[in-house]
């Protein structure tokens, strides 16, 4: 017993720390999505500002229910019944950041380049791999409507 | 763990442990805007990870660690701080930050699995952040480096972190897409490079560098 002490009380320490840092990290984050969210709106409105684009998006959106779709943000649009969803493209391990508009029946109309990268690297990027992303945001979003 | 007795394929010195810091080399060195992001965030992360975890090195202070997984407590401490950066970066720039996500989430892994806390040990606090800070500036030089080769050579253009667009290019220009030296944009072209500044490296180590048990 005295032999086994030493070592439930180590791995306790072990598992404190991992149990504590994960917390804490998890609700930092969960905490600090609303404004996560709030600043990428203002962000992705800048781009269109600068771009000399009229549109704008209004408010952020719940995440679809149901089928799991890429990771990102959605916002309702401005004057507009369509939604944008801002999420990354995996190219060479950098995100490259995109806005799909999707019109209310779930489709996607248009893949919008919001950074300078963007810009240059979506050029290049295979029609299939888009294609790809394309149809998970359209499963995503048509998951949501059933 | 002594290097010597380190694992050859899980151990931290093993051949594989120095992978997180070939593909942080070759992510974040493709834009100066990105190793600039990537960069602040090893100064960050190797700062405060060391000044974090230092008390805890040293006298009745081991007692707040485990006396097995402390490297893994030590990952997830830097994993932490290294959050804390991303969220900060999001605040200030959230497509600047989406950008460099992953490589971003590769520095902690890197700080961790360069050794650094074994040879900060016999080390003041004074001492350990100064040797901190400095390898910190020293890969992130060489980000720099590689990004300033590979930027104006593979996109034609210099860019900078900052503005709504995530980068500011200070120049760009439009009629290279032909070129073939855009390769070293790509992974493949990082590689290549990266195999140039190696064989460069250790030209010279070898003329000017001390023999290791010359002194």
């Amino acid at each position: 017993m005295s032999d086994a002490a030493p070592a439930i009380r180590d791995r306790a320490i072990f598992l404190g720390w991992i149990a504590g840092l994960l917390m804490a990290g998890a609700l930092v984050w969960i905490f600090t999505q609303p404004l996560q969210s709030r600043y990428l709106l203002r962000a992705v409105n800048r781009v269109f500002i600068a771009a000399g684009d009229t549109r704008r998006l209004a408010a952020p959106l719940a995440r679809p229910a149901g089928k799991a779709g890429p990771m990102g943000f959605w916002y309702s649009m401005l004057d507009s019944g369509d939604s944008i969803f801002v999420f990354g493209i995996m190219r060479d391990g950098i995100l490259v950041p995109c806005g799909a508009r999707v019109s209310t029946d779930g489709k996607v109309e248009e893949l919008i380049p919001l950074s300078g990268h963007a810009r240059q690297a979506l050029s290049s990027t295979p029609p299939a791999v888009l294609q790809l992303y394309v149809r998970r945001i359209e499963a995503a979003k048509q998951g949501d409507r059933k | 763990m002594n290097a010597a007795r380190s694992h050859l394929f899980w151990g931290a010195f093993s051949p594989l442990g120095g992978l997180a810091g070939g593909g942080l080399l070759i992510m974040a060195s493709a834009r100066l805007a990105w190793a600039l992001s990537v960069s602040g965030a090893l100064l960050w992360v190797y700062f405060f990870s060391v000044l974090l975890s230092f008390p805890g090195s040293v006298g009745r202070g081991r007692k707040i660690y485990p006396r097995q997984g402390k490297s893994l407590v030590l990952i997830f401490l830097a994993s932490f701080i290294g959050s804390i950066y991303l969220l900060l970066l999001w605040f200030l720039c959230p497509l600047a930050a989406l950008e460099v996500f992953f490589p971003l989430c590769l520095t902690p892994l890197f700080c961790t699995g360069s050794g650094l806390f074994k040879r900060i040990e016999p080390l003041d606090l004074g001492e350990a952040l100064f040797r901190a800070v400095s390898e910190a500036l020293v890969v992130g030089g060489l980000l720099i480096v590689l990004a300033l080769i590979r930027e104006p050579l593979g996109f034609s253009s210099l860019s900078l972190p900052g503005s709504a667009q995530g980068i500011v290019l200070l120049f760009s220009f439009k009629a290279e897409s032909f070129l073939p030296v855009r390769i070293i944009a790509s992974s493949a072209g990082a590689l290549l490079l990266l195999g140039y500044c190696a064989g460069l490296y250790r030209y010279f180590k070898s003329i000017y560098a001390p023999r290791e048990g010359d002194q």
